[in-house]
């Protein structure tokens, strides 16, 4: 390999690692921060038939997991991007009918897992059994 | 030998069609094999080594890899990255043909593993907006880097000796 191949490899190393030292700053910043304190939250529970069960929760978590564990309300199953909830109030997904549990917040889709949910006093979320993958 | 067409330029002979349907089982598969580890995958590897052998034949192994994926796993929002993300790899392949260094390729999968949340997160900016879309970007940044290390790694040490090994595949198969 000649000098100056060397040195392209070299530079393209080194420009992959200044890029994902800089993602993982962007990262740190921007990562979903809790809030301490007491919180009081609600969480509704919708099923296949679209039975509603209402929860009301007071707790110190920062993130919706935490909130949710503290009420015994979800189960679930570890993934790469934190918990991945099968069991919401005793009602298992059954994944064989392409069943899910949805997670909303007022009604709007939430794009963080729920372990990375932040919650504040007042909010209010819906974990609906969803059938299909569309 | 006999050859298909397809279109006016593309042509196959039956020994092809039958590699790229058995590649893109074998993309499928070691997908699947590697899926409990988070981010570590050798699709990216794959799509790099079939696209420098098989050029504008290798679109036809990465579409039934995305095909055999929606059906395993429900064509969901995440189905829709699929149908661009492995062909902008194949185009960056393309672009870079004449490479043939190990590293040089890792850090072209690298790269692709760092930007592979954010070339992903382009449906959930329509279906969440603004914020539904970055803050789908930066709750996988973690995993992005995962990802980058994983290629790099992986391309990096692996890129010769299975170009090696489908280079012995494709002439013995010539002779079919």
């Amino acid at each position: 390999m000649n000098k100056q191949k060397r040195s392209l490899l070299i530079a393209g190393v080194a420009l992959l690692v200044i890029v994902a030292v800089v993602a993982g700053v962007y990262f740190l910043i921007l990562r979903p921060q809790g809030n301490a304190g007491l919180k009081d939250i609600t969480v509704e529970v919708v099923d296949l038939e679209g039975n509603k069960t209402s929860f009301n929760i007071s707790t110190d978590a920062e993130f919706l997991r935490g909130a949710l564990e503290q009420a015994e309300l979800i189960g679930g199953t570890e993934s790469e991007m934190g918990m991945f909830i099968t069991t919401v109030n005793g009602i298992t997904a059954n994944d064989g009918n392409q069943e899910w549990w949805c997670i909303t917040q007022e009604g709007e889709m939430v794009m963080f897992a729920v372990d990375q949910v932040v919650i504040a006093d007042g909010d209010q979320f819906e974990l609906t059994l969803t059938q299909g993958y569309e | 030998m006999n050859k298909i067409s397809v279109g006016s330029r593309i042509k196959f002979t039956l020994s092809e069609i039958a590699q790229l349907g058995v590649l893109g089982a074998l993309m499928f598969g070691a997908q699947v094999a590697l899926a409990g580890l988070p981010n570590i995958e050798v699709v990216a590897l794959l799509v790099i080594i079939f696209t420098l052998h098989y050029e504008r034949k290798a679109l036809y192994i990465i579409y039934l890899f995305v095909l055999l994926e929606g059906l395993a796993y429900g064509f969901g929002l995440w189905w829709i990255g699929y149908l661009y993300l492995w062909t902008i790899l194949y185009g960056v392949a393309r672009l870079f043909r004449k490479n043939t260094w190990a590293l040089g390729w890792g850090i072209i999968a690298g790269f692709f593993g760092l930007l592979f949340g954010t070339l992903s997160s382009v449906p959930y900016f329509f279906t969440g907006g603004l914020g539904g879309g970055v803050a789908y970007i930066v709750s996988g940044i973690p995993f992005d880097l995962v990802h980058c290390a994983g290629n790099f790694v992986l391309v990096t040490t692996l890129y010769t000796p299975l170009t090696r090994l489908l280079e012995k595949v494709r002439q013995a198969t010539r002779k079919l």
